[in-house]
Parts: structure tokens; C-alpha cells; sequence
């Protein structure tokens, strides 16, 4: 009997999140909804921030959420409830780019900018870290919103699932990012 | 575009992922979620109505256009001034009397309707004329006249003479606001004419009797 007790204890208090949506969708229960909030709220802002800017980013994290609360009950399982979650946040922030008339500026090109000589000399003063920084944020979109995802720890899979688009592509932008990434620094490293 | 290197050490590689992963933790350090907006999207209830600031925002402008819109239309749906006169105009022999209904929509009378306290004039000339026309009625007369569908619109016989043509415009002004009294009159061969003291017409009716000649 304490046993069993405490054993349920110990599953509510590491419920899935698949689960706490359910029971959210069912019983509307804040408590639920602020459990799932703790764990991804901040992963969310993160991928957001990087593929647009803070003022937006929070404004899709606020649509994100709402989404969420309003329409639980569109979650139908077949995804875990993270990738849902970055998959709304993801197609939420291109429906504002598109209206914007910003997505033709970020669209899908997998090619790298030509590297104009403010920009190298830019990378050039930033230390070690901020250079990194600085070549990710260079990186052409749907390169990055690869990278980002893949470092958030997703599957190619899911990664595949939040883009909406096949695995090898997924596969292709994750190597380009990378090679890109090189280039970036290394040419940075040859004019230093 | 730059070309990439076809050849990446192994080593290189590792050193990357390993400069990614901290870059990415401390990244996501630095980015976090403002605390005020963590704390507005905790305290939203679902039963509560959500306050989506973000689509009100986005929609500002379309509400601005819907609120735009509706005030064109109660613009366009102020009741119009509508102005009655009666003239005589002199035909060939005969002296013809017009009667003419139609909108006050000349140019100075607009201008006056836009100020304010010349609108008020003109709404308080309206009510006394209506306060008139009320006691006119009283007093008024009735004629009952042929009812002969030409091209113009409608022509009205007395027994002797063409007494009163009325155009289409004002038919189809009638058919529109009164429709039902439209149909009425239109399907009548007699209707009868109200007239004030002074010969305005106060209201055309339909009638069953027809006009009474045996006096001529």
C-alpha cells in the first residue's frame, strides 16, 4: 500500500506531457497547463528568438500558448507534445514573415550569402564565442532553424515533422549549416 | 557564394559540435522568456476570455477599416432632406402646376448641413412643418383620379384633364422605401390624391370607386 502510494506519486509528479495535455484538454485545469509551460516556454522563446527577434519572438510565444489553450484538443498523439508545440510556434512565426512580406528575404535558399567584407570584419572583432554567434545568426533560415532544432535535442524526425519537410533535406540543411558554419569561421581565421 | 572546403578534419568536427553545444547553453541562458510575459501567460485561465493582444494588434488595421466602413454606411444612411415644392410652368395654352419631391442635395444646402447648429435649424424647420403639415391634413381634401401607366411612370385623370404626372424616379423611390402601398397603387386603376389647404399633396391612396363625372 505506501508503496503503491508512493509510486504514484512519483509518476503524477513526472507526467508525460502527452498526458498533461490530455488530462489539460479534458479538465482545463491551469495546473496542468503550467506544468507543460515550465517545461517548454523557454525552449520555445529560445528557437524563436534565434530565427526572428525578441519583440517577435514573444509575440509568437503568446500565440503559441494561446493556440495551445484554445485548441488542445486538436492534439491528436501522433507527435510528442514539444514537436507540436514548436511545429505551431514555427508555422505561426512564417505566416508573420509572410505577412510582413519579410519571407522572401528569409525564404528557403540553402545557399550562403556572398560573405561582403563588412561582414568578415564584423565576425573579425567579435571574441571567440560571439563569432559563433554572430556566423549562426549569418547562416541562411532554414539552415539554422535546422540547427536550432537539432541542438534543442529533436530527432531528425521530428525535425522533419516541425518543418514539414523530408528527412534528407532535413539532413542536407543540418551538413550545409555545418559546412557553412566552417566556412564562416575559417575565412574569418584566414583574414585575422 | 563561397565554396566549401571538401575536406573536414574529423577533428574540426568535433570541435565545432563541441563549440555549438556551449554556445547553445549559453544561449539559451541568455534568451529566456521575459518574466513578464511568463507571468501574464501563467495567469491566463482558460475559462477566462483570452485577450490575445497579439491578433488585436495584428487586426488594428483591419478594425480600423470595418469602423471606417460602418461609418460610411450610418453616413449614408442619414435620412435624406428631402425638399416639396410646387411650381407652375406655362405649357402651350395651359398653366401646368408641378409638384416636385425630390432630395435637398444642391450644393450650399450640404454645405449648411455640415455645421451643426444649422443642422439643428434646419431639424427644428422640419419638426414645425410636420407640426403643420399635421394640422393641414385635418383640413385637407380628396380626389379620386385614373391611375394610367405611361412611359415617364404614372398619369393621373381627372375626368376632364391630365391632372398629375409622376415620374419614374420618384416611383421607383416609392417602390423602394413603401413597397407594399407600391404594389397597391400599381395594381389599382383609381387612386385618390390628399391635398392641404394650400393644393400640396399630403398622400396618394388607392381607391376602389372611380372618379365621380357626373357633376361635369
Amino acid at each position: 500500500m505506501g508503496w503503491k502510494l508512493f509510486g504514484n506519486k512519483a509518476a503524477s509528479s513526472v507526467l508525460a506531457s502527452h498526458l498533461l495535455l490530455q488530462q489539460y484538454r479534458d479538465s482545463a485545469d491551469p495546473e496542468l497547463l503550467t506544468q507543460l509551460f515550465r517545461r517548454y516556454a523557454d525552449a520555445l522563446y529560445h528557437f524563436l528568438v534565434r530565427q526572428s527577434d525578441a519583440e517577435l519572438a514573444q509575440d509568437i510565444s503568446q500565440q503559441c500558448w494561446l493556440n495551445l489553450m484554445q485548441y488542445a484538443s486538436g492534439y491528436q498523439g501522433q507527435s510528442s507534445v514539444k514537436t507540436w508545440l514548436f511545429a505551431i510556434g514555427r508555422n505561426l512565426l512564417i505566416d508573420e514573415f509572410r505577412r510582413q512580406q519579410r519571407w522572401q528575404q528569409v525564404d528557403e535558399t540553402d545557399h550562403l550569402p556572398d560573405l561582403q567584407p563588412s561582414v568578415l570584419a564584423l565576425l573579425q572583432r567579435c571574441e571567440a564565442q560571439q563569432r559563433l554567434d554572430s556566423a549562426i545568426a549569418f547562416l541562411p533560415y532554414v539552415q539554422r532553424e535546422a540547427l536550432m532544432l537539432q541542438l534543442e535535442e529533436f530527432s531528425l524526425d521530428q525535425i522533419s515533422e516541425i518543418t514539414g519537410c523530408g528527412v534528407e533535406t532535413v539532413k542536407t540543411r543540418l551538413r550545409y549549416a555545418r559546412q557553412n558554419l566552417k566556412t564562416l569561421l575559417e575565412t574569418v581565421d584566414e583574414i585575422g | 557564394m563561397r565554396s566549401v572546403k571538401p575536406t573536414d578534419k574529423p577533428q574540426d568536427d568535433q570541435q565545432l559540435e563541441l563549440q555549438l553545444q556551449q554556445w547553445y547553453q549559453q544561449s539559451k541562458a541568455t534568451h529566456q522568456m521575459p518574466a513578464d510575459l511568463k507571468q501574464r501567460l501563467s495567469s491566463h485561465s482558460p475559462q477566462k476570455n483570452v485577450v490575445d493582444l497579439t491578433k488585436w494588434r495584428r487586426r488594428s488595421t483591419e478594425w480600423l477599416a470595418l469602423a471606417a466602413c460602418a461609418l460610411m454606411i450610418i453616413f449614408w444612411q442619414k435620412p435624406e432632406l428631402m425638399l416639396y415644392k410646387i411650381d407652375q410652368v406655362q405649357q402651350q395654352d395651359n398653366m401646368i402646376v408641378v409638384h416636385y419631391l425630390g432630395a435637398r442635395n444642391t450644393e450650399p444646402d450640404q454645405q449648411i448641413v455640415n455645421n451643426n447648429a444649422q443642422r439643428q435649424h434646419l431639424y427644428q424647420q422640419a419638426y414645425q412643418d410636420y407640426l403643420q403639415s399635421s394640422q393641414l391634413t385635418a383640413a385637407q381634401h380628396e380626389q379620386v383620379y385614373w391611375r394610367e401607366n405611361i412611359d415617364a411612370g404614372w398619369q393621373l385623370k381627372s375626368c376632364d384633364a391630365i391632372v398629375l404626372q409622376i415620374n419614374r424616379d420618384l416611383l421607383n423611390r416609392m417602390q423602394r422605401d413603401q413597397p407594399e402601398q407600391w404594389q397597391q397603387l400599381e395594381q389599382s386603376q383609381f387612386v385618390a390624391l390628399q391635398f392641404g389647404q394650400q393644393g400640396q399633396i399630403l398622400g396618394i391612396k388607392q381607391s376602389s370607386a372611380a372618379p365621380n363625372c357626373t357633376a361635369i
